[in-house]
């Protein structure tokens, strides 16, 4: 077992459990305001200070946690399957199907991914409560970023296309569906779990971006992006504000990361190439 | 008007001593005459400073930080960003005065005849416009019936403003060539004939921009808005300042009208930098202004409240703090049958604590008006209406009478039902929404936070009407009557919320149709009372403006921060 | 080979019309109708709304709007709702800082990640090598924008030796390298941030593979010094993969050029594509949607035309 991927684990763990049990564990409602003591650093019942409301900054994050948490988790889920979905049939049947798959890859992938995201999320705001924002977040943050797992999928489809025993298998005229599922997908899932680690990562950076932006989850639900963005002025009267919802970002993307080389590195040691996407 | 292009993101503070301008007010009324026979009464002539500019004062830039106008072409765009904007560059016949009272601008007096159902205008003759030619009373006729024109969709709100002139409404239509009522008898008089009194006509119709027609009479309407003089290149005004060039989403570069007909700028020149509402912009403008980038920076930039004392302890800028831009609101869908009766509005009113949202949210520097006019029209407003505020029992009392009782979550329920209402808004409601809600929860009311952008909410939601709450903030700073707001947001008829007041709309109607402003204060006075007693809205307070600039720039004390932008001219460097 | 690559343009070309569509079918579908945001509708009849909508051509069916707008691409002359400039215009006025701060971004990534990466290829496993493993995936895990706004703070505000924000001296009327240059650096380096581990990890293990493959051996093995070797073999050969990346991260680059516009106030073309989608200015977006696409198929073809160049072996495909 490598260090990375316990160190990981440990984060991740932690962070979801958290989430996890955020109605138990959060000190203060996140939403609970105490105007008289905004903009406080940590003291004893403030752990981490409090924002420009006078709420709970550790309650927030922890709150907040849940949405970046859960966002990243499902968006990724929704762009590893896509992913997979394409990037194996197309490997696997080739020629016509895959070119077509593979141009409408390569479209989702000239995409500068944010711009679309931009478009959508300011189009689509207004007809969400803001509890259900995350769920138009999830399906266009998932649809956005399926490509580039899908490129991967079929390069490693394509692979493991060659090899012996699938052409055995096929010759003995097993069905093109037993084929994947059985023998074709579970060889490769190594890289698909690898994968999605990593974009989880990605993701909630992405949804983090946009909450800075003002584009994603608002206000007045806490998301890890926007409590950046909230305290960016603040930064010299109340450095707290940003720094630690930052931090939070930081850490639990790390872990994500942390256990996706962990991960690699367990499961295909051969490989100690970097692969970052 | 709306707040177009930027939101109040965070409330201002910092309450200005309110001193009434009774005094001008006054002055104008004396100098009209109120009796049966209608001599035309005069308007003394403005005093032209001949005085020379001290020359230490005269030099030097300013970079001002400020929201770039949709189009520099004010008729095509008569949104907030514009009315900032144009008085850069531009004129009117009348500008506003400290108390929004007419002064006169690029005519140098007017008659006001038979109470208001004509206006003479005597146009100043020493005016040119940026190119050299001189301004005429031809440009005047050009500018308003551009304004009316059939194909200029986009200014038809302010054409409203010219629809008591004769012939307007005709060739709005477009069946008339020419509106009949505005006469040009020569190069410097403008006549108006009014079909009937409308009393805003000196200080909203008079008051827009002039446009050259010489520039802008051979372009059609519908092409003005992509005509390169609307967009910085050749734009010929007659203001202070001159167009440079303007670098779209950068900066509009302005140089001093050294033939400015009150007498030069005392900048060589102004930098408008264009900034933006998103959230991180405030911060990237705070720092502009602590190192010394920007010089000045209000209105919709300005500086938000809780930074206030941050800027003030930096040795290079000092805080100003005015009467407020905008009057934030709470406006009912009265259509909703949760509030067809006025006591449930009564109750969300009692339970609402506005000096809590003052104090906590504002830091205590904030005006309060209980009605839809701003604190500049300090005549119109009636200190004496009932204002059902902060107290938490009256409001569970009225609850009770419509059958809402606290359940053990301490939410009022009837019939099984939870009181759970969805409170929709956009800019600015982040800041006090949050506020509202947990006050609102000690009456027992639970309240759902949809705080979206402006796109989203304004078409979509509150045009639509298909709000329920929504938290609304006008920008009432900029409007130079009391008048100006009513038709497109409280005018039963054509309001998006639904009240339906009779004696409302009458005293509407009342309030203009005469030109004497201690009879138009009666009709608003009881308008107010009205309102109030119906509470279709919640006023809420109208949050401080707070100025930040270098210390050494030297500005004129207005009350507001557009009168304020208004002294551009003015505006000089001590210590050069 | 020629055909080859007119081949690869005209495929293009179809990936492009299909990108155009969809982002008009989104902005179609999206609730939020841009005339409210021209005028203030409160003040207006409903006849006016009408008019104001046909104004910009919002009433006419869905194909002609999507037509009159590619059109208006392609002649150069469509136009925002909102201020009637042209879009070509706009991203032209928009394209010096995009490009500016995207290339220094790359410029000073690539200063930054090559030398990383060719010091740890050479030996992998020691601690330098161990240290950028590490390094690479605390660096790809810290939020850009929360460095973005630390070094304002920092630089700026602090120790004031470098602009808080735009792309340019406030008075400048032109677009000199030597004026943008202290306002480039902190975006820059901010844009540069989430490439470096990328690249430098890319770098180190094509250096790695390199430097085990036999022609090095026999490099060597014929006396050549090690500075050599690496300078003339391996960086040519390591080079392939990591310029394939670069074309693969243009897209990554400007969204994160959107970030960072907002943070710097630059007026480039991620902060025109928000302003543009917040306020429905459709013909705006389609713009810069569409020229961004245009950006990221010609890179990837230069890339690719570069691959060809600097390793014969992939030349003929």
């Amino acid at each position: 077992m490598n260090s990375r991927f316990i160190v990981g684990v440990f984060i991740i763990v932690l962070a979801t459990v958290s989430a996890l049990a955020a109605p138990w564990i959060s000190p203060h409602s996140p939403e609970h305001q105490e105007l008289l003591s905004r903009l406080q650093g940590p003291t004893g019942s403030y752990l981490l200070g409090t924002d420009n409301f006078g709420r709970d900054i550790l309650s927030r994050i922890i709150w907040g946690g849940r949405v970046s948490l859960s966002v990243g988790l499902l968006a990724m889920v929704i762009a590893v399957s896509v992913g997979v979905l394409v990037g194996a049939i197309s490997g696997y049947f080739g020629r016509a199907i895959d070119a077509i798959l593979m141009r409408f890859t390569e479209l989702m992938l000239v995409f500068p991914a944010f711009f679309l995201l931009i478009l959508v999320v300011a189009s689509f705001q207004e007809s969400v409560r803001p509890e259900d924002r995350g769920m138009i977040l999830v399906p266009m943050l998932g649809l956005t970023s399926w490509a580039v797992s899908a490129r991967i999928i079929r390069g490693e489809v394509l692979k493991i296309k060659q090899r012996d025993y699938i052409l055995a298998v096929h010759s003995v005229g097993a069905g093109n569906a037993r084929i994947i599922m059985r023998h074709i997908l579970p060889n490769i899932v190594s890289v698909i779990i690898v994968s999605a680690t990593v974009r989880v990562g990605v993701l909630i950076l992405v949804e983090a971006g946009l909450s800075f932006l003002g584009l994603g989850i608002q206000q007045p639900q806490s998301s890890w992006g926007n409590m950046v963005s909230d305290g960016f002025p603040y930064m010299r009267q109340a450095w707290w504000f940003t720094v630690f919802p930052g931090l939070a970002i930081f850490i639990t993307v790390l872990g994500f990361n942390l256990i996706g080389e962990g991960l690699r590195d367990l499961l295909d040691p051969r490989s100690g190439k970097g692969r970052a996407v | 008007m709306n707040n177009l292009e930027i939101k109040i993101y965070k409330p201002n503070r910092w309450l200005l001593r309110f001193i009434p301008a009774a005094l001008s007010a006054l002055v104008f009324l004396a100098a009209c005459g109120s009796d049966d026979a209608t001599p035309p009464t005069m308007v003394p002539v403005a005093a032209v400073t001949d005085t020379p500019v001290p020359t230490s004062k005269v030099g030097g830039g300013v970079v001002m930080s400020l929201n770039h106008p949709q189009s520099l072409n004010p008729i095509l765009n008569p949104v907030s960003t514009t009315i900032f904007n144009s008085p850069f560059f531009f004129n009117g016949l009348t500008k506003p005065g400290d108390g929004m009272e007419p002064l006169p601008d690029l005519a140098e007096k007017w008659e006001i005849v038979d109470k208001g159902l004509s206006y003479n205008f005597y146009l100043r003759k020493d005016v040119r416009w940026h190119d050299g030619e001189q301004f005429t009373a031809a440009d005047v006729k050009f500018s308003w019936e551009a304004t009316c024109h059939p194909d200029n969709a986009r200014g038809a709100q302010i054409c409203g403003f010219f629809s008591a002139v004769k012939g307007a409404i005709d060739f709005k239509a477009g069946n008339a060539t020419s509106i009949s009522g505005i006469k040009t008898p020569d190069p410097f008089t403008v006549q108006v004939e009014m079909n009937q009194i409308f009393a805003p006509f000196l200080t909203v119709s008079a008051a827009q921009m002039i446009l050259p027609e010489h520039v802008w009479g051979k372009v059609a309407v519908k092409e003005m808005g992509a005509h390169p003089a609307s967009r910085g290149t050749g734009t010929i005004g007659t203001g202070p300042f001159k167009v440079n060039s303007w670098t779209a989403n950068e900066k509009i570069e302005l140089e001093a009208n050294t033939d400015y007909y009150e007498g030069r700028p005392n900048l060589d020149s102004l930098i408008l930098r264009q900034t933006s509402p998103a959230p991180p912009a405030i911060a990237a403008r705070l720092s502009q202004l602590k190192v010394g980038e920007v010089h000045a920076m209000g209105l919709y930039a300005a500086v938000p409240a809780d930074h206030v004392a941050e800027i003030e302890a930096s040795s290079r800028n000092q805080i100003r703090s005015l009467t407020g831009l905008a009057n934030q609101y709470v406006e009912f869908n009265l259509r909703n049958p949760l509030f067809k009766d006025v006591r449930m509005r009564k109750a969300i009113s009692y339970a609402t604590n506005r000096n809590e949202l003052k104090e906590g949210l504002w830091l205590g520097k904030a005006d309060f008006v209980n009605g839809p006019i701003h604190p500049i029209h300090s005549w119109a407003i009636n200190p004496n209406t009932p204002l059902f505020d902060n107290d938490v029992d009256k409001a569970v009392a009225l609850f009770g009478e419509l059958g809402w009782t606290k359940g053990s979550d301490g939410i009022l329920q009837k019939d099984g039902k939870k009181l759970s209402i969805p409170f929709q808004g956009c800019c600015g409601l982040a800041s006090y929404g949050p506020v509202l809600q947990q006050q609102w929860k000690r009456a027992g009311i639970q309240v759902e936070l949809e705080a979206m952008d402006f796109g989203s909410f304004w078409g979509p939601v509150y045009l639509a009407k298909k709000h329920v709450i929504a938290g609304l903030n006008l920008p009432y700073g900029l409007y130079t009557d009391p008048e100006y707001p009513m038709g497109g947001y409280f005018t039963p008829g054509r309001n998006r919320s639904g009240w339906d007041s009779a004696r409302g709309k009458e005293l509407i109607g009342l309030a203009t149709s005469t030109s004497d402003q201690k009879e138009r204060a009666k009709y608003y006075f009881e308008l107010q009372t009205v309102m109030a007693n119906d509470v279709p809205n919640l006023w809420l307070g109208i949050p401080q403006e707070h100025w930040g600039f270098a210390k050494d720039l030297v500005i004129p004390e207005k009350k507001t921060g557009y009168l304020t932008v208004r002294t551009a001219k003015d505006w000089y460097w001590k210590n050069r | 080979m020629t055909r080859y690559w007119i081949g690869r343009i005209l495929q293009a070309i179809p990936l492009w019309i299909g990108a155009s569509i969809l982002v008009f079918v989104v902005l179609q579908i999206a609730p939020g109708d841009p005339s409210v945001l021209l005028a203030d509708p409160s003040f207006l009849t409903d006849e006016q709304i009408q008019e104001l909508r046909e104004s910009i051509g919002l009433e006419d069916p869905l194909p002609t709007q999507y037509m009159r707008m590619m059109a208006g691409i392609f002649t150069g002359e469509l136009r925002s709702f909102r201020t009637q400039e042209t879009t070509m215009s706009m991203i032209r006025g928009a394209i010096p800082t995009t490009f500016s701060v995207v290339f220094v971004g790359i410029v000073v990534a690539l200063l930054l990640s090559l030398p990383l990466g060719v010091a740890a290829g050479r030996r992998p496993g020691s601690f330098l090598d161990r240290i950028l493993s590490a390094g690479v995936v605390v660096v790809i895990s810290f939020p850009a924008f929360v460095l973005g706004i630390i070094l304002i703070r920092l630089f700026s505000e602090e120790l004031g030796i470098l602009p808080a924000s735009g792309i340019r001296p406030i008075d400048a009327t032109g677009y000199n390298p030597v004026e943008m240059l202290p306002h480039l650096v902190l975006p820059g380096l901010v844009t540069a941030f989430p490439l470096i581990p990328i690249l430098a990890r890319y770098t180190r293990d094509a250096v790695q593979d390199t430097l085990a493959e036999d022609f090095v051996r026999t490099a060597y093995s014929k006396g050549l010094n090690e500075g050599t070797v690496l300078w003339r073999h391996v960086l040519r050969n390591a080079l392939v993969p990591v310029i394939s990346v670069i074309g693969i991260l243009i897209p990554l680059l400007l969204g994160g050029a959107v970030i960072v516009e907002q943070v710097f106030e630059l007026p480039g073309i991620g902060r025109i594509t928000v302003q543009a989608a917040i306020l429905r200015d459709y013909p705006v977006v389609m713009s810069t949607v569409l020229f961004s696409a245009v950006l990221v198929i010609a890179a990837n073809l230069i890339v690719d035309f570069l691959y060809g160049v600097v390793d014969p072996r992939i030349r003929l495909r």
